[in-house]
């Protein structure tokens, strides 16, 4: 398997330990291996056109670039995709640390921002996102 | 000097487009405020406005939405506090840049001790960790 499909491969497994975390009433947990999946979908589709993926939670500038290089074509088929994963990309760290995106001067955990009906839609969101990526890595678009 | 830098101005022109008259203050945090940024880097800021939704989806979904067309525009990746003015505390320490609203209340509240200095025109603080 290459790099690119070792990556398309483990957002699946990412989507899955999402889905675990939402049945077990974890949701900052499950949003983070939501965007997780997002992430590793795009670095697949990334490497399989030759891109450097990085090492960056933050993917969606890189595929903005990429996407311009690519056309059109690949662009308007991503764009949805792209535009979800940076809605996704708040929970790489938003997620998992208390003072993220915080009022200043407050704090509080994840799990007091994020509930399950928001991880049930970000699960949703990175579905789309990994489904999208996976498509326009096996047709080369 | 941050303000200088293209993709401070773009967010702040963005920002002014996006909510005129409302908009109170806004701040520069992260690696563009320390003078540390890279080609690259986020833009974070904090946002003081009038006139906001309430805390919630509603908000966030502003704030994605503007996010997401800065980085359509080509300019990286933009992240923000958007805050109503009586929600404003003091700052995690850091090191700040006004670009907006010196000299208000709000970012009085939000940047209440430290060095604070002026330099070209922008009021730098630095807060102590």
């Amino acid at each position: 398997m290459d790099l690119a499909a070792a990556f398309l491969r483990t957002a699946e497994d990412d989507l899955r330990a999402a889905r675990v975390c939402l049945a077990a009433r974890s949701a900052p947990a499950a949003a983070f291996f939501a965007q997780q999946a997002g992430e590793k979908a795009a670095k697949g589709w990334l490497l399989a056109h030759g891109y450097r993926a990085g090492r960056t939670h933050y993917t969606t500038p890189m595929l903005v670039r990429a996407l311009a290089l690519e056309g059109g074509g690949s662009t308007a088929a991503l764009r949805d995709a792209v535009n979800a994963l940076h809605d996704l990309e708040e929970y790489a760290a938003g997620a998992r640390y208390p003072s993220h995106g915080a009022r200043p001067g407050t704090y509080e955990p994840p799990a007091a921002r994020i509930d399950a009906a928001e991880a049930a839609a970000a699960l949703r969101q990175a579905r789309f996102v990994v489904d999208a990526f996976e498509r326009a890595a096996r047709r080369g678009g | 000097m941050a303000a200088s830098v293209p993709v401070v101005e773009a967010a702040l022109s963005a920002l002014r487009a996006a909510l005129g008259s409302r908009l109170v203050a806004v701040v520069l945090a992260g690696s563009h405020a320390a003078d540390r940024a890279r080609p690259g880097s986020d833009v974070n800021l904090i946002v003081v406005a009038d006139g906001l939704p309430p805390p919630g989806p509603e908000r966030r979904g502003m704030a994605r939405s503007l996010g997401r067309d800065f980085l359509w525009a080509g300019h990286g990746r933009l992240t923000m506090d958007l805050l109503a003015p009586d929600e404003v505390g003091a700052a995690e320490p850091g090191d700040y840049r006004v670009l907006v609203g010196a000299g208000t209340d709000a970012v009085a509240r939000l940047l209440p001790e430290g060095e604070f200095t002026e330099e070209g025109g922008l009021w730098t603080s630095r807060l102590p960790s």
